[in-house]
């Protein structure tokens, strides 16, 4: 841990009032229009709904361990993996890091006192509060097994709580657009003076190209799951082949907003990782302005690929060649990402600080669970793989390979400046390592059987098929994932009252959020800077030029 | 009252002109969401129109054509008078607009009255002739089921043949007590009889309507949104709130009502011309 708050700079001496204590009591937290309380109150909120949905993820592996019943019948297993799948989508990974890392550091990172508009981000959060008592509600009335995708015609005849689940995710989407809106309206319009478009930190980048999609996809996924509480409650039949509707329409819908939704949910990853590679190897990113656009040409891209959901579904062969062709073209910027986040490193000084173990752990895992989207984009060999713990495998190392390392590095990265406090580096790389091991113990196996052709959502499998090994490998692995989030969680709880006080840049990092004490005041800024060089103007190999420098602060 | 409160931007922004330009630009996002919830309206309708085109013909012939235009007509004046009020606020220098914004805000709410005004109207009667969605569309099976059960428990009558016109007239003489509901099952009848023709043979014409409804619904629940909104303008413009330093929100709920006014522009010719 380097310390590299430099003489000169606007950092107060004596330690202010920060935000955290700036008015006492719950309310004035519940209430707060504060970007950083928001943001922090999102980030306890994904805790819990990650440990929620973790121990449902935990309750599915333990049943699959052996064949025949485990611990639960095959009803209650179909409702706890739709209620896995739908926790970590919905409540956790969606607001995950633009709503708790990104409503923290978005305004700090531009220089800003706060978002555009403040009250429309409390409203964010309290919708989401509502959307999460919603669908936790459905469990009071026996739960949804229609997993989180709700196909029709299951989803309109099954006797379960769909339309509560529906109106949830309905709910959850307000909450999600008010969210990207704020960060879009923010972005253009609240950067300190000098912050130009081509020195906003890559983070910025990747939640601005997140909240476009957030905006533009979302409205979408809000009328088809209107479409299908409709279906339920007025018989339209619009997806329903007994009225003259059609069932795949259902499913171009939900994949209109679903496929760009991955890249809600990978992308702000990806600007957690451009933060931590360049600072942690202390070297200037490699290809800025490729990494930026390719946020955006996903951003764009990822409209046009929802096709590839549904190669198995009936649409017309000419209809999976185009699709086919974009899936792979969409995999292009994110092909960019990784060989500049690479190239970043080369030569670097790098540092195995905790944050960084996670980003390295994200390139190793997402650049699996990449690759291994190629035979699933390609017609021929989905028609095998396809609905097979193939997918599941190649899901998970995205998102959890993915954005659940780029998250918790984040949370690591800017903790001391969210709390003020240093958590234990031991304990925390510890956890790192754990959950890299957990993490492929869990999954690697699933791409094995998965190609053998063990389904997924099954309940059962034979005792003679094979699949058993593969299925313990992989419920053990679930154990090490619990075993180094335990740890990891513990320590940063921990941190809280025994960590030692955080310096305004403990990382050496030069973006704005570093600029202002740790932790923040209220307003974020005394005086506003001026931004005169980019976010990543490291130093040299040996030199002893210090973060703040060439950062003018203008009264 | 015709002075003017003085507006003071919030302390994040630093400057009024920072913040009216966010507000522009989060309205302007704020519409494209909504064009997009209602793109899949819309694609539904294609898919719908493209699976079954001879039924829509005929289903589609059934909308007042004529009810609709006063609407559009309705709308569109409602659209020109808030932009008259948007202008209006532009121009207030020391309050002297204050009356007329005012007054150009209750037009256009008056307008957005009448339209729901004629909405209802046209919705009564497709309820009444049962041109509904699904199962409770006329010729459905339950829906002719409940018919029949209908004219049963309340004439004692059994329904044989539906197409028999001299039917009704026997469920008229028996009807002479009038009860409303009476009068209700001798119109649902009657317009069985009517549609028998065109409609009857037509199978999924509930899909039509069941379009119909979600699509001028959700369109109506903007109406109702924008109405809300217009008197909460109206509200504010009466204290002298708006001027030419700051008129952000009449012209954020003018640009709301004019994105409501568009969805009926796309949504009549789609529905009743088409």
């Amino acid at each position: 841990m380097s310390d590299t708050q430099a003489p000169g700079y606007h950092v107060p001496e004596q330690e202010e009032t920060n935000y955290l204590h700036a008015q006492p009591g719950l309310m004035s937290w519940l209430m707060s229009i504060d970007h950083k309380r928001i943001g922090v109150m999102y980030l306890i909120a994904v805790f819990l709904t990650f440990a929620l949905g973790g121990f449902l993820a935990l309750a599915v592996r333990l049943e699959l361990i052996a064949p025949g019943e485990t611990i639960m019948t095959a009803e209650t297993y179909n409702r706890v993996f739709t209620l896995h799948g739908l926790v970590m989508v919905f409540l956790f990974i969606i607001p995950g890091i633009p709503a708790a890392l990104g409503n923290f550091v978005l305004p700090l990172m531009l220089g800003a006192k706060d978002v555009a508009f403040p009250r429309l981000n409390r409203a964010s959060f309290h919708i989401y509060v509502v959307g999460t008592i919603m669908a936790l509600w459905t469990t009071l009335e026996g739960g949804v097994d229609t997993g989180w995708t709700f196909y029709t015609p299951y989803s309109s005849t099954t006797s379960t709580p769909v339309v509560m689940m529906t109106m949830s995710a309905f709910v959850l989407g307000f909450s999600s657009i008010f969210t990207g809106l704020n960060f879009i309206v923010t972005t253009h319009k609240m950067r300190a003076p000098g912050l130009t478009w081509d020195r906003l930190p890559l983070f910025v980048w990747a939640i601005y190209a997140t909240s476009i999609i957030q905006v533009m996809a979302t409205p979408v996924l809000g009328i088809t799951l209107l479409l299908l509480a409709m279906e339920r409650i007025m018989g339209i039949g619009i997806f329903d082949p007994a009225l003259g509707g059609d069932p795949v329409l259902f499913q171009h819908f939900f994949w209109f907003y679903s496929h760009p939704a991955v890249y809600i949910m990978i992308l702000p990853g990806m600007g957690v990782m451009s933060e931590l590679v360049t600072t942690f190897s202390r070297k200037r990113i490699f290809g800025y302005r490729a990494i930026a656009l390719s946020s955006i040409a996903i951003a764009v891209i990822s409209f046009l690929v929802w096709g590839h959901h549904m190669f198995v579904s009936g649409q017309s062969a000419y209809a999976g060649m185009v699709f086919s062709f974009l899936t792979f073209f969409v995999a292009i910027p994110s092909a960019i990402k990784i060989i500049n986040w690479s190239t970043t490193l080369y030569k670097g000084s790098i540092s195995f600080d905790a944050p960084m173990l996670w980003a390295l752990s994200f390139l190793i895992l997402f650049t699996i669970g990449g690759l291994t989207g190629l035979p699933l984009g390609t017609i021929g060999t989905d028609i095998h793989l396809h609905d097979t713990y193939f997918v599941v495998a190649h899901f998970h190392y995205v998102m959890m390979g993915g954005t659940v390392m780029a998250l918790f590095g984040g949370i690591h990265y800017w903790w001391p400046k969210m709390f003020g406090r240093m958590y234990s580096e031991t304990p925390a790389r510890v956890a790192a390592v754990l959950v890299f091991i957990g993490f492929n113990v869990t999954f690697f196996p699933q791409f094995i059987m998965g190609s053998q052709g063990m389904p997924r959502r099954y309940y059962d499998y034979t005792a003679d098929s094979g699949y058993e090994p593969y299925h313990v490998a992989s419920t053990v692995g679930s154990w090490i994932l619990l075993l180094g989030m335990l740890i990891m969680g513990l320590n940063l709880l921990s941190s809280l009252k025994k960590g030692a006080k955080a310096s305004a840049n403990p990382w050496g990092a030069r973006s704005l959020e570093w600029v202002t004490q740790s932790p923040p005041i209220e307003h974020n800024f005394h005086e506003i800077p001026t931004v005169t060089q980019d976010p990543y103007e490291f130093p040299l190999e040996g030199s002893q030029k210090k973060a703040s420098e060439g950062m003018d602060v203008t009264a | 009252m015709s002075s003017i409160i003085a507006h003071k931007h919030a302390h994040f922004f630093h400057s009024a002109d920072q913040e009216a330009s966010s507000a522009k630009l989060g309205i302007w996002l704020f519409l494209v969401t909504e064009v997009l919830l209602f793109s899949g309206l819309f694609v539904g309708y294609t898919v719908i129109k493209t699976l079954h085109p001879e039924m829509w013909k005929v289903a589609s012939a059934q909308l007042d054509w004529v009810l609709g235009s006063v609407n559009t007509i309705v709308l569109i004046s409602s659209s020109w008078t808030v932009a008259l009020a948007v202008r209006a606020a532009q121009t207030n220098v020391k309050g002297e607009n204050n009356a007329k914004i005012g007054v150009l805000l209750i037009i256009t709410i008056l307008c957005a009255l009448g339209f729901l005004g004629i909405k209802y109207m046209e919705y009564s009667h497709k309820i009444h002739d049962g041109l509904l969605w699904g199962t409770k569309y006329f010729n459905h099976p339950d829906a002719i089921a409940a018919l029949k059960a209908g004219v049963k428990s309340t004439f004692g009558l059994e329904v044989t043949a539906l197409s028999d016109a001299s039917f009704l007239e026997t469920l008229k003489a028996h009807a002479a007590a009038g009860t409303e509901q009476a009068q209700h099952l001798i119109h649902h009848y009657a317009s069985t009889v009517t549609y028998k023709d065109t409609l009857m043979t037509v199978e999924q014409g509930h899909l039509f309507f069941g379009i119909y409804f979600l699509l001028t619904g959700l369109h109506g629940i903007h109406v109702v949104i924008g109405m809300s909104l217009l008197i909460w303008i109206y509200v504010g413009s009466v204290k002298g709130r708006y001027y030419r330093d700051y008129y952000t929100p009449v012209e954020v709920g003018g640009l709301y009502w004019h994105l409501v006014d568009l969805i009926w522009i796309y949504l009549f010719p789609l529905l009743y011309l088409v």
